[in-house]
């Protein structure tokens, strides 16, 4: 189970496919080039293509480009045959005989703010005779051709920002429950997936956008939250279980609700009806994001700050603040802490839902998505400190960040994304167990 | 009382003769709250030594401190001449300095000659590579039984022996903690209000067993509200407020401590809590939260001090293991 | 429907190799769980360690079998000193977060593509069971019948081999834990802070407890591995870790037989549902709507979580459980 299943499926599938067509594209220019060959009358050749390969919308494109001048050099550094790539990026270069030459691309006639990747404009070939050589070039923003893949980084970050800002979402209900109640929920995950699905339903089967799509799926999940409450936990806490009881509770009702979900919606992935594809990125410097994205970086912060002035501001937030610092004080100093309890799992769940329907639009709907962001939640709100609601959120922004980072830094670790956060997460533990704002008296 | 106790009227921090626990410059800070702040104190050997104090004033944090439970943000404690800060609870338990708990933790589902035979120290059968090993450990656990069997019989709770200790009521519990404390053959030992919550009738025979803790060549140190008890059975009162050590002396001496009243005034309390039953001053203290609008501690006004030392038990946090 | 079949093959896989290993796992999580009060979610890990730690060696490298044991045996130490060391000195749920992204941390390195040359991939390890199917005095391929149920030599002699090792394992933790050592596990479960005021060395117990359970859920999962002769990653997913809990709630936790009991009515109730909901699809018993053939496999777990948190809520003691001896309390 990669961390996002969705759309790390959707890029290799992409990946696959840019190189089912590469392979047609070379043998396509091979084919030409034989072609150009004989008439020419020249035995031997060298051709290729000269492509720019970017991001677009997360996804790798490559794109043709054309008036490149590509030149050929003998092993004595003699220009021996050039010319220019056509509309399709295509160069073919007639040598009169067999041999080690030089191809190079001329960078002067790049376009703008393009370079080779990687540095790389020239090429060694060994042709033989009768023999058609093959050499792509691939070019790349111009940062690379010094710096390599720092130019993903700014991307890679703002990714890590998008990510960070869902699990921030979807976290500060589990650290409030924590706080409030001492229960550390592992059916939260599911809380997400199902606020995911409630509005995919009312979408795909009902119709509608998906904007009100997800209030609707909001207003659900909030009160599968006060279900919870009231059905589950409210009368659990009332005989006193004790909290490792609890736990497995959790982690019981989790498994069951994560596998109703596969067996309700089955094991695909699902989108939603609008905006899933969004094909013109929006530019902010050396990021692009879809509209889709950047509405939901925005909408995420403003949640979170008004989530965070409703704690520090609001009657009822600081009572929530209260009852997490002290619930014995609190009740005796007329909190009525059931009540802050029961709102607190309404806001956990509808914030759970709001973020389920943020990471079903950027990475796909799939029935165990709540539980791969649960281990990310986890390692977030045990990273600020347990039972921290501002401490969620810090880490939230560290794991999200890290989680693109690690990929940056270690190439193909899709399928690895998310140890890298869980071995912050034992990090942190080893070296500041009360998380970045944690207090110490809460590790006990 | 005691007619031995040290001769001058204590001035806090004073040096004893024969200390057994020295601490010096203990503090803990809780948020912005300084929990405690102790400049010097001075535990005498062989001596019953009270720790009395209003609610809040730290006692308990002071004990967590002492013990190892909690680690004070400054300060070192001496205990029979080995440096104690920054030792672990267990480390502090082996050297000899055994704790008994507010909330008796009566290990529920131990019957209780398991409870006792836990307490003996330095067991090899408590190996690893030996518990599988019967023989190993059979002659050193039925020396531990005997043991833990006699004590069980001074305390009264043999008819007990064998029952889940979930079973006990409040005042065995505490008997069981005291005597499972005596297991571990401690040099001193110090108890966290042994008398709350224990009815009348035993109190008496807890009293004579801290007695006997003395004339056994140990050294007490308990943090008590009942101040009936803290008169019979102390030779030196210790009074804390604030986090601070507010004033030391004997028991008659301390009554007529003019810091020690305000102290008591001013957290709403009456200083002869013991001339009252348990539900007066419940009713008492109730009255008084009323009128000045304060907070109550963690509902258990017999417990108390629950504001700062209790901040482990009142957090959910506290309650998983 | 054809019940005979229903009921035979649901008794086998109670008693089959697989459950076997399943009940050897989970007797290492009651050391955890029953005894110690740690609150490990990813005995899933230590299963997959135990399978991978003995077949990758053996396959890829060649070593025999008296060597790679001993490697398995100390990369499951490992992992509980990886697991511990962190957490132990903190609160129980600490450890229950660590456990399970450890589990899965293993999991995903199990399945990375870019790891198959070690482990295989979704192939699988295969073909370093043939100490096992030598030592067999029965012949691998001969046919029993266990009612309507046909086992196979092989399977016959791992499931004998199988429940052996479970007694040997079972009176192993009874032997540990009516000791003194025992009686220290146990006093940490009910409360730390007590056993640390006795002057227990609470931490180093804690951590004696997670890898004698994590050793012993390691040859769990040699086992289950052993008996499919075949280690697959798919086998090591949560969902272990979370049977293997149910096992011990059903069986009641903090008791020897626990793992046994448990082990064996569990999967004869699951495997009982699975086969009703199989044969009842397959001949058109039950509408499509409810259940088809492609999801009748999914119920079980959600009964399987369902029944899991219902037992902690009611039954803590386990189903046959003294409600005076159940390990969590209901204060």
């Amino acid at each position: 189970m990669g961390m996002e299943p969705g759309r790390w499926t959707r890029t290799w599938r992409v990946w696959l496919a840019a190189f089912v067509v590469a392979l047609a594209v070379v043998g396509i220019t091979t084919q030409s080039g034989n072609a150009h060959a004989q008439e020419d009358d020249a035995p031997q050749s060298i051709t290729g293509r000269v492509q720019n390969r970017f991001l677009e919308d997360g996804e790798r494109v490559t794109e043709p480009v054309p008036d490149v001048r590509v030149f050929v050099e003998d092993e004595g550094g003699t220009v021996v045959g050039e010319t220019v790539t056509d509309a399709d990026g295509v160069y073919v270069i007639p040598l009169a005989d067999p041999g080690s030459y030089v191809v190079r691309i001329d960078i002067e006639t790049l376009p703008e703010g393009l370079a080779a990747e990687d540095g790389k404009d020239q090429q060694v070939a060994e042709v033989a005779g009768n023999q058609n050589v093959t050499r792509a070039f691939f070019l790349g923003e111009d940062a690379r051709d010094v710096k390599g893949k720092w130019s993903l980084l700014p991307q890679t970050l703002a990714n890590g920002l998008k990510l960070a800002m869902i699990i921030a979402i979807t976290s500060i209900g589990l650290s409030l429950i924590f706080g409030t109640t001492g229960l550390s929920n592992f059916a939260h995950g599911e809380m997400v997936t199902f606020g995911a699905f409630a509005a995919y339903v009312v979408n795909s089967d009902f119709g509608l956008h998906v904007v009100p799509a997800a209030l609707i799926a909001i207003a659900l999940t909030g009160l599968l939250g006060a279900g919870f409450e009231k059905g589950l936990w409210g009368p659990l806490r009332h005989r006193s279980t004790s909290l490792t009881s609890m736990m497995i509770v959790s982690i019981g009702v989790a498994l069951a609700m994560r596998y109703l979900w596969l067996y309700l919606f089955g094991g695909d992935l699902k989108a939603f009806q609008q905006y899933t594809l969004q094909r013109d990125p929006i530019s902010i410097g050396p990021i692009d994001f879809p509209p889709r994205t950047l509405f939901i970086i925005v909408i995420s912060a403003l949640v979170i700050v008004g989530v965070a002035l409703f704690l520090l501001k609001a009657r009822f937030g600081k009572a929530i603040r209260a009852v997490s610092d002290n619930p014995d004080l609190a009740s005796s100093s007329g909190i009525d802490t059931d009540r802050v309890i029961l709102l607190v799992w309404v806001l956990g769940g509808a914030l759970a839902g709001l973020g389920g329907v943020f990471y079903g639009l950027e990475f796909g709907i799939k029935w165990d998505m709540g539980f791969t962001l649960l281990l990310l939640m986890f390692a977030a709100i045990t990273l600020g400190g347990l039972g921290n609601p501002f401490g969620a959120l810090l880490g939230s922004l560290v794991i999200g960040i890290f989680v693109e980072l690690w990929t940056w830094v270690v190439p193909n670790a899709n399928d690895l994304k998310t140890v890298g956060a869980l071995i912050v997460l034992i990090l942190v533990l080893l070296i500041r167990p009360q998380g970045i704002l944690g207090s110490k008296e809460r590790i006990g | 009382m005691s007619v031995d106790a040290p001769a001058s009227n204590g001035t806090p921090g004073m040096a004893k003769n024969d200390p057994i626990l020295v601490a010096e410059g203990i503090r803990r800070q809780f948020g912005g709250l300084m929990a405690v702040d102790v400049e010097h104190l001075e535990v005498e050997r062989n001596r019953i030594t009270a720790l009395i104090g209003p609610n809040g004033a730290g006692k308990t944090t002071f004990f967590n401190l002492l013990t190892g439970f909690d680690k004070p943000d400054q300060g070192v404690s001496r205990f029979d001449g080995h440096l104690m800060s920054d030792s672990s609870a267990h480390k502090v338990a082996k050297l000899g300095m055994v704790r008994t708990f507010q909330l008796t933790k009566a290990l529920a589902r131990l019957t209780v000659i398991e409870n006792m035979r836990l307490g003996a120290p330095n067991q090899r059968g408590e190996k690893l590579w030996a518990g599988p090993f019967r023989f190993l450990w059979r002659d050193e656990e039925r020396h531990i039984t005997e043991r833990a069997d006699a004590l069980l019989e001074r305390f009264k709770l043999s008819h007990m022996r064998d029952e889940f200790a979930g079973g006990l009521s409040g005042g065995q519990r505490k008997l069981l903690e005291m005597a499972r404390a005596l297991m571990t053959d401690p040099t001193l030992i110090m108890l966290d209000e042994p008398m709350a919550g224990v009815n009348p009738a035993l109190k008496q025979s807890l009293l004579s067993h801290v007695k006997e803790l003395k004339n056994e060549g140990r050294t007490v140190l308990f943090v008590e509200h009942d101040m009936d008890m803290v008169h019979e059975i102390s030779d030196w009162v210790v009074v804390m407020a604030g986090g601070r050590i507010i004033a030391e002396g004997t028991a008659s001496e301390i009554s007529g401590n003019r810091d020690v009243i305000d102290a008591y005034l001013g957290a709403h309390h009456d200083l002869d809590l013991g001339a009252m039953s348990e539900s007066e001053v419940e009713a008492e203290l109730k009255e008084l939260e009323v009128e000045s609008g304060e907070l109550p501690s963690a509902g258990d006004s017999a417990s108390g001090d629950s504001a700062s030392g209790d901040s482990a038990s009142g957090d959910p946090a506290g309650g998983t293991a | 429907m054809n019940w005979d079949l229903i009921f035979w093959n649901a008794l086998y896989t109670a008693i089959n190799a697989a459950a076997a290993g399943y009940c050897i796992i989970s007797a290492g999580l009651n050391v955890h769980v029953g005894y110690t009060g740690l609150l490990n979610f990813g005995q899933a890990g230590f299963a997959a360690v135990g399978a991978y730690a003995f077949s990758i060696p053996i396959v890829a490298y060649g070593w025999s079998w008296y060597w790679a044991l001993p490697l398995m045996l100390v990369c499951s130490v490992l992992l509980a000193l990886a697991l511990g060391l962190p957490t132990l000195r903190l609160r129980a749920d600490y450890l229950a977060i660590v456990t399970i992204a450890v589990a899965e941390i293993i999991r995903f390195f199990l399945n990375s593509t870019r790891f198959t040359w070690l482990t295989g991939g979704t192939d699988g390890r295969n073909g370093w069971t043939t100490f096992f199917e030598d030592l067999n005095p029965i012949d691998n391929t001969a046919r029993f019948n266990m009612g309507a149920q046909v086992i196979d030599g092989y399977r016959l002699f791992m499931m004998i081999v199988g429940w052996t090792l479970v007694v040997l394992i079972s009176v192993f933790i009874w032997a540990l834990m009516r000791s003194p050592w025992g009686r220290v596990l146990r006093s940490i479960r009910e409360d730390e802070d007590a056993a640390r005021a006795l002057g227990k060395n609470v931490l180093a117990f804690k951590m004696q407890s997670l890898v004698i359970g994590g050793v012993i859920g390691s040859i769990g999962g040699l086992w289950l591995s052993a008996q499919k002769q075949s280690a697959q990653t798919g086998e090591f997913a949560t969902t272990l870790t979370f049977f293997a809990f149910l096992i011990i709630v059903l069986g009641g936790l903090g008791r020897v037989k626990g793992p046994i009991v448990g082990t064996i009515i569990f999967f004869f109730v699951i495997q009982l549902v699975d086969n009703v909901l199989q044969q009842a699809t397959r001949n058109d018993k039950i509408p499509d709507w409810i259940v088809d053939t492609t999801n009748f496999g999914i119920v079980k777990n959600i009964v399987a979580g369902l029944a899991l948190a219902a037992l902690v809520i009611f039954r803590p003691q386990g189903i046959f459980g003294d409600k005076r001896e159940q390990v969590f309390d209901v204060r």
